[in-house]
């Protein structure tokens, strides 16, 4: 297709797709494992999701608990080595990415899906004006001229809010502050109309207004193509407000999913009802803060049974554990709790009280 | 942590009297060159990161810093660890004048007055061990530590932030998140500050870490008496941590009271607006609060508006804002506002339990 200047916020889905033929993205079993000198670190162990089109899936949890990872994995990023993946499938409308030749994936992905890190000053190239390397993306996929490129990219800059957009449009990476170089990056990842966007905690160096004009756009962007939006955050309140499901995760694997009111209204994992007694609230300034106590696992010899059992104020073993649910001997498979929810914990009917 | 009275002995800052502030800002203002052109490079104007900010901050407080991306917090804290040279403004510690200080004295503002950083990932060095980190303002302030003690000293500073002692030999790679963050508040420590600046220093935790950082900070003012200027964007946490709140827009503070003024009746349209957009994580209020949306797009600091700096975005804006500055004043709201029509409104819902 061709791009003319004012078409970028209008223009139709670029890939073809039709909204019939099930998931736009499907995560299956994945495995990622990092093998480095002092050992192998298990990022990623097992996980499935699917993403509808339109749908917003969130994905919370730990620190270090493979969010970005996954991600990384499934935009074929990932740092390897030390990064292998060990198992498992990741198909966009319906093929498998991971048994196709780089060129192949490339093909999908430079259109088909796209990310907005965590990290935008090492995700920007700092020798490059912030205006060529948002323009690269029309002239890498599009073949855009180099003139036409930077009016996109002025476009662009001015869609995701950056004021004095034509003026700054030269200007560098390290001439902006956190909350702006985070809308470069979003600019870039809305260039080519993606049909999956990946957004690895996108708000988070935002104020909050910024972050809900930020969220109103992506969720406007998301009405007008029917992207699916995968965000990882560890924002509560834009998880409510934004995403349809939920997946929770904790050392490399899913231990909760379901519809954001049923997570958050009750937790059916010792995990995540910890974390919903650790936020702090802005209604009141409130007492002590009400960690999970203890450190997250280390991921070189993550624990056995149930990798929460150290921190986990239910855990039962031994005698104390019904017959097949030791939580220090038996690893609580991913199950269906209630209908349309999923929690691996050995006990969730009792923190869910069913 | 060993004998403080060794480092008062070489103290050369008077302590501040009862009543006088630790740390005083007054007008202070950094603006940066906007150059064109890459042979020659020219001036074309400049950004005005900050541009009048006062602040006072008193020994064992903590002042929470809120405020628009891009208003100029970080420059704020850069220019108080001393990282960046005011264009103009005083920062007076302890009473003196820290643009006039030299040699001892200025030395002892750097030692005392650290900086914990926003990213727990870009601002530990790769290729140093956790304990090298820890250690290395010793290097410069070898006073702070005799250099026999010191392996025990970075060991005790490690488990003070609730790490394995065992673990100086480790790069930073090899810690989560909240681990490193955990690096960075030892380091400070190391130095026996009276000020930490706190710059989103919890921002990419999830918020269990982050409630376990919280609360080590101020186990660590409890027990130290430190005080601590927090810059966040998570106005729960800052609301939870802070005594006072400082809110900026664009270069200067536009509203200044205590952590219950500025959250129970914010009187500049700003933090109304901020104060309307937390998104709150409980379901049932989802949709139930009345979000304020800013019109129009953030002035760019090279060319702030005339008057108030928030007057095309505002939506109570009369002839006056485009003409006069406003005042950061108590105009009988109880705490000062940086706004000709300021006037108390309640935002936040008044606590759910
Ligand atoms: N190059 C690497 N070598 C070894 N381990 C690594 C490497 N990169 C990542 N890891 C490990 O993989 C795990 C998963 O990391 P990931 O970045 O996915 O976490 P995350 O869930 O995104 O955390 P956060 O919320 O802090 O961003 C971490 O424990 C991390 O230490
Ligand atoms: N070295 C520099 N050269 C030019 N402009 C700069 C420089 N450093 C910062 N600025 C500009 O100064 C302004 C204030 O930046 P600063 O980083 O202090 O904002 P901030 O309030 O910390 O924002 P954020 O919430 O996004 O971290 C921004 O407009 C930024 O682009
Ligand atoms: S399986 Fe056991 S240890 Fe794991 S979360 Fe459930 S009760 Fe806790
Ligand atoms: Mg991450
Ligand atoms: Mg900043």
């Amino acid at each position: 297709m061709s791009i003319s200047s004012g078409s970028i916020s209008s223009s139709p889905a670029p890939v073809a797709y039709d909204p019939g033929s099930g998931p736009v993205l499907e995560v299956d079993d994945l495995h990622v494992e990092f093998r480095t000198r002092s050992g192998v670190v298990s990022a990623v162990n097992g996980i499935s999701y699917s993403v509808d089109q339109g749908e917003t899936l969130a994905i919370l949890g730990e620190s270090g608990s493979g969010k970005s990872v996954s991600a990384q994995a499934i935009m074929g990023i990932l740092d390897s080595p030390p990064a292998v993946i060990t198992g498992g499938g990741i198909r966009f409308q319906g093929r498998d990415m991971l048994t196709m030749n780089a060129e192949d994936q490339r093909q999908i992905r430079g259109p088909g899906i796209s990310m907005i890190f965590q990290d935008a000053l090492s995700a920007l190239n700092p020798v490059y004006s912030v205006g060529f390397q948002i323009g690269e993306m029309f002239r890498a996929h599009r073949g855009t001229s180099r003139k036409e490129a930077k009016q996109h990219a002025v476009e662009l800059m001015d869609r995701v809010r950056i004021p004095a957009a034509a003026r700054r449009v030269n200007d560098y990476p390290h001439q902006f502050s956190g909350g702006m170089r985070q809308r470069v990056m979003i600019a870039m990842a809305l260039a080519l109309d993606p049909r999956i966007l990946i957004a690895d905690e996108p708000t988070t160096a935002l104020d909050v207004t910024v972050q809900a004009q930020v969220m109103d756009l992506l969720k406007d962007l998301q009405r007008d193509t029917g992207m699916g939006l995968i965000l990882i955050t560890h924002d509560l309140g834009v998880v409510n407000e934004v995403a349809d499901r939920v997946a929770v995760m904790y050392a490399g694997k899913i231990v909760e999913t379901g519809t954001v009111d049923d997570v958050f209204t009750r937790p059916a994992h010792p995990y995540t009802l910890g974390l919903m007694n650790s936020i702090p609230q802005v209604e009141a300034k409130g007492g002590r803060l009400n960690p999970i106590v203890g450190q997250p696992p280390n991921l070189a010899a993550i624990p056995s049974g149930c990798s929460f059992h150290p921190r986990c104020p239910r855990a039962r073993s031994g005698v104390a554990a019904a017959p097949g649910r030791d939580c220090v001997g038996d690893v609580p498979p991913l199950r269906l709790v209630v209908p349309g929810r999923e929690a691996a914990c050995h006990y969730s009917e009792e923190v869910l009280g069913v | 942590m060993s004998d403080p009275a060794d480092i008062a002995a070489a103290s050369v800052l008077p302590e501040p009297s009862a009543g006088e502030p630790l740390l005083e800002i007054r007008g202070l203002k950094k603006y940066f060159p906007l150059t064109q052109g890459i042979v020659f490079r020219k001036t074309i104007g400049h950004v005005h990161a900050v541009d009048g900010v006062d602040l006072t901050l008193n020994r064992g407080e903590t002042v929470g810093m809120v405020g628009e991306s891009g208003c100029g917090k970080s420059t704020v804290a850069k220019l108080l660890v001393a990282l960046e040279k005011p264009t103009g403004g005083t920062i007076l510690y302890k009473g003196q004048d820290v643009a006039k200080m030299g040699g001892r004295a200025l030395k002892q503002y750097r030692r005392e007055v650290q900086i914990i950083f926003q990213d727990p990932y870009g601002s530990l060095n790769p290729r140093m061990t956790v304990g090298d980190i820890v250690a290395e303002g010793w290097s410069v302030h070898a006073d702070v530590a005799p250099r026999k003690g010191r392996l025990q000293r970075t060991q005790e500073l490690l488990d003070r932030v609730g790490l394995n002692p065992d673990y100086v030999n480790r790069y930073p790679h090899q810690f989560s998140g909240g681990q490193r963050q955990r690096i960075g508040i030892a380091r400070a420590l190391a130095l026996r500050p009276e000020i930490i600046v706190c710059d989103e220093p919890v921002s990419a935790l999830d918020v269990s870490v982050q409630a376990q950082v919280v609360n080590l900070l101020e186990d660590l003012q409890d027990e130290l008496g430190m005080s601590y200027l927090f810059i966040a964007h998570d106005l729960s946490v800052v609301r939870h941590l802070s005594d006072r709140i400082a809110v900026m827009y664009l270069g200067s503070v536009v509203e200044e009271g205590t952590e219950e003024q500025v959250y129970g009746s914010p009187s500049h349209p700003y933090t109304q607006a901020l104060l309307s957009s937390v998104p709150l994580h409980e379901p049932a209020l989802r949709g139930q609060k009345d979000r304020i949306l800013l019109q129009g797009d953030v002035p760019s600091p090279a060319d702030p508006p005339s008057g108030c700096r928030f007057r095309t975005r505002c939506w109570k804006a009369q002839d006056i804002c485009a003409t006069e500055p406003p005042a950061l004043i108590d105009r009988g709201q109880g705490h000062p506002a940086a706004c000709h029509f300021a006037e108390a409104r309640e935002v936040v819902p008044v606590d759910v339990d």
